[in-house]
């Protein structure tokens, strides 16, 4: 037995060279962990306070959303996953286009921001936000 | 007596890196907690596709709407007029705030409009509508 017991003790050695990997791995998990984290959302810069500019009408294309959900878009009723193909073709034809939103105040804001974000899908450039 | 020694064989477990490694992941836990708390309301947001992310957490302010009208900023509760002042405030001591909201996906566009006028009025222009991923 006591042959048995110093063949263990030879062997108690402790690998240390794998710590520092152990550790790096660690810090490379937690810091993508927490940037990952980071808030999503649409952006969109209001326009400022009194600071209306007029534009031609032919630059303008009106999209209204009534409290039940539909949306019109200069006159005509368009669902909504239709937006994003009918805004592509007339930014097309007119790359100066803009686009109005404008709310039915018992309009639900998922709706709203559905619109906003098929036009984004359509790399909208201009969106103005009517009150 | 010789599947005795065979077993000797074997190497034993570090133990010495097992403290570092849990004081740091109790480290890392603790951290991320206190990033994580959202101090607001209990709101469901809307869902998108094109999203995109805030840059920085440091210049970003959040406005919670939740269903039945609350709105609350930095964990109080406050009435859409008053949203002015406090923004102003905000807008004054960081120029290039971004103004989060965080509003529930059944709050009435009137809400959303009164609070757009108040952004308007307080200047603080950039806003970013706080979405799901779809």
């Amino acid at each position: 037995m006591s042959l048995l017991k110093k063949k263990g003790m030879r062997e108690a050695e402790m690998p240390s060279g794998s710590l520092a990997d152990i550790a790096f791995l660690l810090l490379i998990f937690f810091l993508l962990s927490t940037t990952i984290d980071m808030d999503k959302g649409i952006g969109i810069v209001l326009p400022a306070e009194g600071g209306e500019i007029k534009m031609s009408s032919q630059n303008i294309t009106n999209i209204l959303i009534d409290a039940r959900g539909s949306i019109l878009m200069d006159d005509k009723e368009v669902e909504m996953h239709e937006i994003k193909g009918i805004v592509e073709n007339l930014q097309m034809q007119n790359p100066k286009m803009v686009f109005s939103v404008k709310a039915h105040p018992r309009t639900k804001y998922k709706v709203y921001v559905e619109v906003l974000d098929q036009l984004k899908q359509a790399k909208t450039r201009v969106i103005s936000i009517a009150e | 007596m010789k599947f005795k020694k065979k077993n000797k064989m074997k190497t034993t477990i570090p133990t010495t890196a097992m403290p570092d490694i849990v004081f740091m992941l109790i480290f890392f836990f603790m951290v991320s907690s206190v990033l994580r708390t959202h101090e607001g309301l209990s709101v469901v947001l809307p869902k998108a596709k094109q999203i995109e992310k805030l840059e920085s957490r440091v210049h970003v302010t959040y406005i919670w709407v939740s269903k039945d009208g609350m709105i609350s900023i930095d964990g109080r509760l406050y009435q859409p007029q008053s949203i002015r002042n406090i923004m102003y405030e905000k807008r004054t001591a960081d120029p290039q705030l971004i103004v989060s909201i965080r509003a529930d996906e059944l709050v009435n566009m009137e809400l959303m409009s009164k609070i757009h006028k108040e952004l308007r009025l307080a200047d603080a222009l950039a806003v970013n509508y706080s979405t799901r991923a779809m």
